[in-house]
């Protein structure tokens, strides 16, 4: 018997993996739990060679891919050519974007390619329904694809409806119980708790409070808990607090699989748990990441506020492609969540993800121990 | 549990002595925080628990935060007031204002203040003279330092007595001071908590607190209102839990009525980390004196203890007044699951139950991977 998630899906583990990289999807599935691929870095034409790929490289098993629908990200952005980007947004901005890459000494980009990288970035990664949707049509082509997942916004009725009819399951994120309720009505089938302590788009409430309570909202809907995870004992816990089963993120980008590069990876392993913060400076919603001077700048007093998803992220998407390329150490910062501080060094997908199964049998076997001690007084 | 011999893995803090002695007698340990009162009215309380606990042990909870400044000692409460800043005055009188509450006048407000300066300013001399009544009462089994690593000289002292040391901790790399100095049991405070906390939510929190401080216990604190989050903790590594808010909703507890009402109220994502009530960050519920500390035009609070010596007025101000729209008293996101008055040994066996039901499912799914 498994848990219903697990029997829903085929899983041998409740271990659900989001990374923005093929390979440890590809490596989180074959080895018995559900992989998800995270789409925002992608354009659609991207994405159909990356699920090309998987089909190839998940041995049969199935996999999953992630969306967002940011219920505030306007479609009236798309369309924007570089030159609309001193309407949209505020000079002070741009400014102070540039200063920083100035007192960094972070290269430009070469001749050409600046334009060239807002255009794929317009094209094919701004975040906005219709762009979603362009990904949707990519991901039911792929019939190893079994999930959808949204990880920011309730998926429009439509979406979710024409999943369903593929036989996807659909699945969305929630921060605060009192959301749950517009995920149950939109139909979701699963409903990932999202801890403040999780990596990426997160909001305030930790998870030991939050996944009660979304369990308690949920109802027959399953429950997955995601913040934080980084050891087996962690996963006794969640289903302790009435999850199915876990969504990881951050553990991921400490293997060698990972699409990381060796600087975020030794920032990642020297960092505690005290060393991420939510920040809005990379899309316009709180999102947890590394500490570093782009984050601090962008959460100091003087700092411009961010703008609302999508600017922000067109406003910083070439100062990233930049911070991406020559890797300036005092700006890199990369999403995570605070399970950061027990990652310290360099493993495999194989190896994280049978220590968690191990960790997590042992635990569930204390506490049967613990519980039957109790019985017996 | 073996330790204190209880019954419950459950640890209790309150500043209330009824909840304190509920817990004891329920078999768990019921912990009394100390800084609202006096030494005298403290001498009074703990006599009180004595004579109402039957034979169960009790802990106190005192502070030591590692920067209060000593040169406070030596002040006369004239010079400590003058260090705060005239502007700082004025503007906590006007939220109390914008709430139609009337302000103390100046003289009101400099024997108010001298008071709390005499009797409750956080400095080790006040923990060393609590912990002083504390030796005297032989049913208190433990002193718990709320915030910093307790003094050597004290810890010598109370194991002498045959007292057990515990401290909060909010970051694993603070365990290697509390070790060193031999406590005996620490209690992982997370982000979720109300009062004095970090930034480190406890799912992260506990398991690392409990590798690091192996082979001393660990206790978990951060939100726990229910049986399966004692489960949960349990799984993380701890040996107990470490719970408050959720005793500020009882009969017995010393929360208003209309501060029940607004934590009955309250949603998990109603209260906030501040530095408003004591110079350090505490979780409270968002009510109207926190949220005027957020505007902008506010001033950064002071550093420990002299926020306190500002604002302790007000917040006496505030529970004569009880407006509804002000108060913001501490606690935790757990109070997103409170939602009515019930007593302390209702609370106890609704936890007690649920949590073994838990193990029990935990049983069951354990069995059924297996197979």
């Amino acid at each position: 018997m498994r848990t219903q998630v697990m029997k829903m899906l085929g899983l041998e583990a409740p271990i659900f993996a989001f990374s923005h990289c093929r390979d440890v999807v590809a490596a989180v599935s074959r080895a018995g739990g559900m992989g998800v691929l995270g789409t925002t870095h992608v354009t659609p034409e991207q994405l159909d060679v990356e699920l090309a790929w998987l089909d190839e490289h998940t041995e049969g098993k199935n996999y999953g891919v992630d969306l967002m629908f940011a219920s505030n990200a306007r479609a009236e952005f798309e369309g924007m050519n570089i030159n609309d980007v001193d309407k949209y947004i505020p000079e002070a901005h741009r400014k102070f974007v540039d200063d920083l890459m100035k007192k960094y000494d972070v290269p430009e980009l070469p001749p050409g390619e600046r334009e060239e990288v807002f255009n794929e970035y317009m094209r094919g990664m701004i975040r906005t329904h219709k762009s979603a949707e362009a990904r949707l049509e990519v991901l039911l082509n792929h019939p190893k694809v079994k999930v959808m997942a949204s990880a920011l916004g309730v998926p429009p009725g439509h979406v979710t409806e024409k999943c369903h009819e593929r036989g996807l399951k659909v699945i969305g994120m929630v921060g605060r119980p009192k959301h749950v309720r517009r995920h149950r009505e939109a139909g979701m089938d699963i409903i990932v708790s999202a801890g403040h302590e999780a990596g990426g788009h997160v909001g305030e409430i930790a998870g030991l409070v939050l996944t009660p309570q979304v369990v308690e909202e949920a109802g027959d809907i399953p429950v997955l808990h995601a913040g934080g995870i980084a050891r087996g004992k962690q996963i006794a816990a969640a289903m302790a607090l009435g999850a199915q089963g876990v969504w990881t993120g951050t553990i991921w980008l400490g293997t060698s699989e990972a699409e990381t590069t060796p600087l975020v990876k030794e920032k990642l392993f020297a960092a505690t748990s005290a060393d991420t913060l939510r920040s809005k400076c990379g899309t316009g919603h709180p999102a947890r990441r590394l500490r570093s001077a782009w984050v601090e700048a962008w959460e100091a007093e003087d700092a411009p506020k961010a703008l609302p998803m999508p600017l922000q992220s067109i406003l910083v998407n070439e100062a990233l492609e930049r911070m991406d390329r020559y890797q300036p150490r005092e700006l890199v910062s990369y999403p995570a969540g605070q399970g950061v501080g027990m990652m310290h060094e360099q493993t495999d997908v194989r190896s994280v993800f049978l220590e968690l199964l191990t960790e997590f049998g042992e635990t569930m076997e204390n506490m049967s121990r613990m519980c039957s001690e109790m019985n017996d007084g | 549990m073996k330790m204190f011999g209880l019954q419950a893995p459950i640890f209790a803090f309150s500043h209330c002595q009824d909840v304190v002695a509920a817990v004891s007698k329920a078999g768990g340990m019921g912990t009394l925080g100390t800084t609202r009162d006096s030494v005298e009215d403290l001498e009074n309380m703990l006599g009180w628990i004595d004579d109402h606990v039957d034979d169960e042990p009790y802990g106190v909870d005192i502070m030591f935060a590692s920067n209060a400044p000593k040169e406070f000692e030596n002040m006369t409460s004239k010079e400590i007031i003058g260090l705060v800043p005239e502007e700082n005055w004025a503007f906590v009188d006007d939220i109390l204002r914008a709430h139609d509450v009337p302000p103390y006048t100046k003289e009101e407000k400099e024997e108010v203040v001298e008071t709390y300066i005499k009797e409750q300013l956080r400095t080790h001399a006040q923990a060393e003279a609590r912990l002083e009544v504390v030796y005297r009462h032989p049913k208190a089994r433990m002193i718990v330092s709320a915030l910093g690593v307790p003094p050597q000289h004290q810890i010598e002292r109370a194991h002498e007595l045959d007292l057990k040391v515990g401290a909060l901790v909010g970051h694993p790399r603070h365990v290697k001071y509390h070790k060193a100095a031999g406590v005996d049991i620490l209690i992982a405070a997370g982000y979720e908590a109300g009062g004095h906390t970090g930034d480190i939510a406890t799912f992260v929190l506990t398991p690392q607190i409990a590798d690091a401080a192996a082979p001393i216990p660990v206790l978990h604190a951060g939100g726990v209102m229910r049986g399966r989050q004692i489960a949960a903790a349990l799984a993380l590594g701890a040996q107990g839990v470490w719970a408050g808010t959720v005793w500020l909703g009882t009969s017995e507890a010393e929360t208003t009525p209309v501060e029940k009402g607004l934590m009955f109220g309250a949603s998990s994502g109603d209260t906030q980390r501040t530095r408003c009530g004591s110079g350090k960050p505490v979780r409270r519920f968002k009510g109207g004196f926190v949220r005027a500390w957020e505007e902008k035009d506010a001033p950064e609070p002071l550093p420990m203890p002299l926020q306190s010596v500002l604002v302790e007025q007000a917040f006496k101000k505030m529970r004569n007044h009880q407006v509804e729209g002000l108060l913001s008293p501490p606690c935790g996101q757990g109070v997103g699951m409170m939602v009515e008055q019930t007593d302390v040994r209702n609370i106890f066996l609704e936890m007690l139950t649920e949590f073994g039901e838990t193990m029990e499912k935990m049983g069951e799914i354990r069995d059924s991977l297996a197979a």
